[in-house]
């Protein structure tokens, strides 16, 4: 019988090859598995070999010749052979290689990190930098959840979707894009690898540190003692100082269907092949809502359930108010001062949440149920009953003073696992206030001037006391509004929603407060970060000369529109 | 089924060894099997699968030198390696076999020396936009293998020296080289050395793979590939597996110039032309038919010259030019 010779693979993903060696030639006899000639591309080679046991008819190639998949390139007079299915691996090599022992090893430090993330990596670097020998354990990855499965990951996919955005909005700008296309698979790839960068970052940071770093699960063996095991080694460690950062997990809620396996967390939502159909996420906070935007705009169908009565629920209403509008244009439907009560999967693998808004029973269908209503504290991951530790009152986080210390002197607690703020720039502080203490520097925390970033569209960047903060407190305050639509840059970029609030202390004159919503937002509100810290009045505030043409101008507004002087807004 | 991950270190610096172990566990791991194997090569140009020495380097420059040559499984161009260069190859059954992966436990290695290097569009990984480190695959029967270079301290002068000047003449179907501004690694970071850089890598293949495998230690003595050795040490596969060439040689002696042309095929003149303006009675066109399905080979060569040219400084001229030139 004849057969066509046909290229079926490349090296890699190649589409074309070029001809390298040629073994036979037209007549020669063939048996499966000869190689009939090599084929080279991007520097890969394959070999071309025979199914068939016959005589080569033709070969239409030669050396040099360019191929393409698919393409017939010769015949064959013969019969074709079936190959055994499986590659032909030969039996046995000659090494084998048993289970090796961890190798038993014994360490003294003077200060024990147990948590590789924001937290725990800051404080074992600021350790390090005064002169104590450190060592840092993690688990899993250098970086924490921050860097792994939230801050930073989520920030790529922000990015990606900002393009996204763009190019869907390319009209506006004048711009015409015929056709675009989104392969999920490669945002999540630019994703790790921006992850995986980082990681890296941090791993040359603790050796650049002389930090020991070891990878396993941290157990406490006394209150001076932690062992770690992994494949290579088993590590008794003694301490002097101790600090605790292990973080935190996805909290759930107890309602029914909770805990289902398909229940997604915002760490399987970095992970996803696929864009759902449609997804509900349960929790309007941060991670709910950043998360709300990314997949909305990827073509989701998203509902957010928020129990409290507004999502976004520390900000301000009209902070919030921005947000509800621009969610509502890409079609994300809020549900507000709404109670989840079950989840529920119908017959056809969908999932059924049932809602309780305005004492009325409502249900919400969708692919995928998202549980975003906040983080706990890692308590049950150490003994720290060995250690002595104490927990707060609240019996949901480590009691830590105001130096990051627990009950125990030589043991420092800091992170969310203290549960006192839970973002990582404050567990980066606390790190480094407990850092500092161990190293016998003067150093307090103080949760005071915590900003807070939030990547929803637009975002939001908010520090020091909100305006309904300063209402509650009974506060004597003045605040200012400018918004971004009299800001020339926000209008020449086309992002004019939001504004620059400023509240500020009636009789001392000081900003005690501000929140920016718009383009840029969390990366300007370190100015009012720093306004606040250095303490300036209104009045000095305003000397200072803003670039134009920036959006910051907007913060300049602000703090004139606090003594009726406003320029570009009346 | 659980992957088993080995790392195998060789104490040996023959190419023709370190090729043969190479070859060996492409035949014999297993699909479960994932392979990091780090290696080096005193003096030794290495050539893509489909390359032609002739073309690639001074054959005589590199004989004189002790240089070593030979050619490899993999496509690309041709490299030099010296002590100052480790090789790896990550070697794995299709399902386990992810070039990014391979890439990555280079780069993390590398970041813990502060160098952080990325890809370039042709399968490089570089600093600053000079090379580092050259890379290449071959594929057989669901085995893969992504081997490359790491310049951590290479003489670039002889690097120079023995690539890219070929004193011949000549076209070739294969695959030509591409000259890389090149950097060492060790001019961009001090620390780093063959011996970190070995320890830097298990740690990054153990720390992307969550493993704990240890470094196998191999030799001549430990392992026997005598079968592959041979191969790689035949002029058959090193030098007569290139594409089909045309190869000019030419050279103006006393008595006037000359101009051999050949066409080689598997290493054996298929088609010979002579030019010559020499005036005197030689019979050029016996020599033509007589290197006619002779190996393209010196030795073969001086040996049909001295039975067919009678002139004796034609002769000797003769000979010394195909010496020379060739030198295989």
């Amino acid at each position: 019988m004849k057969y066509d010779l046909i290229i079926e693979k490349l090296s890699g993903n190649a589409a074309t090859g070029k001809v390298g060696k040629i073994k036979k030639r037209s007549g020669d006899t063939i048996n499966p598995g000869d190689t009939i000639f090599t084929i080279e591309s991007g520097k890969g080679t394959t070999k071309y070999v025979s199914k068939y046991k016959g005589v080569v008819e033709e070969l239409a190639i030669s050396e040099g010749d360019t191929i393409k998949k698919n393409q017939i390139i010769g015949k064959v007079e013969g019969e074709l052979i079936e190959e055994n299915k499986s590659p032909n691996y030969a039996k046995k090599t000659t090494y084998s290689f048993g289970l090796a022992k961890p190798l038993p090893k014994n360490y003294e430090a003077d200060v024990v990190v147990i948590g590789g993330g924001p937290g725990g990596y800051v404080s074992a670097i600021r350790a390090a930098q005064g002169g104590k020998k450190v060592i840092i354990i993690e688990e899993s990855r250098l970086g924490g959840t921050c860097l792994n499965h939230g801050c930073i990951p989520t920030k790529a996919l922000v990015s990606s979707v900002d393009v996204l955005e763009k190019i869907k909005n390319a009209k506006s700008f004048g711009l015409e894009v015929q056709d675009y296309k989104f392969h999920l698979k490669k945002i999540m790839k630019r994703k790790n690898e921006v992850v995986d960068t980082l990681v890296s970052g941090i791993e040359h940071l603790m050796k650049a540190n002389k930090i020991e770093y070891i990878n396993g699960k941290a157990q406490i063996k006394d209150s001076q003692t932690v062992t770690v095991q992994n494949k290579l080694i088993d590590a008794t460690i003694s301490f002097s100082k101790l600090i605790i950062a292990v973080g935190s997990k996805t909290a759930s809620i107890p309602i029914e269907g909770a805990d289902s396996d398909d229940i997604l967390t915002s760490q399987e939502l970095l992970e996803l092949k696929e864009v759902p159909y449609s997804i509900t996420i349960i929790g309007g906070g941060v991670i709910g809502m950043e998360f709300a935007f990314i997949y909305s705009a990827l073509g989701s169908k998203v509902n957010v359930v928020e129990f409290l009565p507004q999502i976004l629920n520390n900000v301000d209403e009209d902070a919030a108010d921005v947000i509800k509008d621009s969610a509502s244009k890409m079609g994300i439907n809020l549900y507000e001062g709404a109670k989840a009560m079950s989840i529920k999967t119908s017959l056809d693998g969908n999932k059924i949440v049932e809602i309780n808004k305005d004492n009325e029973t409502k249900y919400l269908t969708s692919e995928k149920v998202v549980m975003a209503v906040g983080r706990k504290a890692n308590l049950g991951s150490l003994d720290l009953e060995k250690l002595q530790v104490q927990l707060n009152e609240r019996h949901n986080g480590i009691m830590v003073d105001e130096y990051m210390r627990t009950s125990n002197p030589n043991v420092y607690a800091i992170g969310d696992v203290t549960n006192k703020v839970q973002l990582a720039h404050v567990a980066s502080q606390q790190g480094i206030v407990a850092a500092d203490h161990i190293n016998g520097r003067e150093n307090k925390m103080c949760y005071d001037l915590v900003p807070s970033a939030i990547f929803t569209m637009p975002e939001i960047g908010q520090v020091g006391l909100t305006e309904k903060e300063a209402v509650s407190r009974k506060l004597d305050f003045i605040t200012s509004k400018f918004p971004l639509m009299a800001n020339g840059k926000a209008l020449a970029m086309g992002e004019t929603d939001g504004f620059v609030k400023l509240i500020a202390d009636k009789a001392t004159r000081k900003i005690i407060g501000g929140t920016i919503v718009g383009v840029h937002a969390t990366d300007m509100i370190s100015t009012i970060s720093n306004i606040m810290a250095s303490g300036l009045t209104i009045d000095k505030a305003v000397d200072v000369i803003y670039a134009h043409p920036t959006i910051s101008e907007s913060i300049h507004e602000a703090l004139l529109m606090l003594n009726g002087e406003g320029i570009h807004f009346a | 089924m659980h992957n088993q991950f080995k790392i195998y270190l060789s104490e040996s610096f023959d190419p023709k060894f370190n090729l043969s172990v190479e070859e060996w566990l492409m035949k014999h791991s297993q699909p479960n099997d994932v392979v990091m194997f780090l290696w080096q090569n005193a003096n030794t140009i290495v050539i893509g699968r489909n390359q032609n020495p002739y073309k690639e380097c001074s054959i005589k420059k590199i004989k004189d030198d002790g240089v070593q040559l030979v050619r490899r499984l993999s496509g690309g161009g041709a490299v030099f390696h010296d002590k100052g260069n480790l090789n790896f190859t990550f070697i794995a059954a299709d399902a386990n076999y992810n070039v990014e992966n391979n890439m990555n436990v280079i780069l993390n290695g590398l970041s813990m020396f502060g160098i952080h290097g990325c890809f370039n569009g042709r399968n490089d990984l570089v600093i600053q936009q000079r090379k580092f480190s050259g890379n290449a695959f071959f594929s057989e029967s669901g085995m893969n293998c992504h081997h490359g270079t790491l310049l951590v301290n290479v003489d670039f002068h002889k690097m120079s020296k023995y690539l890219n000047v070929s004193p011949l003449k000549l076209q070739s179907k294969g695959i030509d080289s591409v000259a890389s501004r090149v950097v060492n690694l060790k001019d961009i970071s001090k620390e780093i050395t063959i011996k970190s850089l070995k320890d830097a890598l298990t740690k990054s293949f153990n720390d992307f793979y969550k493993t704990n495998a240890e470094v196998i230690n191999i030799n001549e003595k430990t392992i026997d590939v005598t079968d592959y050795i041979k191969k790689y040490s035949s002029w058959e596969w090193n030098y007569s597996e290139s594409p089909d060439f045309n190869v000019t040689l030419e050279e103006k002696f006393s008595w006037g110039l000359i101009e051999i042309y050949a066409v080689v095929s598997d290493g054996i003149i298929k088609n010979c032309k002579i030019y010559t303006d020499s005036i005197k009675l030689e019979d050029f066109h016996k020599l033509e038919k007589a290197l006619e399905n002779e190996m393209f080979k010196s030795e073969n060569m001086t040996k049909v010259i001295k039975s067919s040219i009678k002139d004796n400084q034609i002769m000797m001229d003769l000979c010394k030019l195909i010496n020379d030139k060739l030198n295989n």
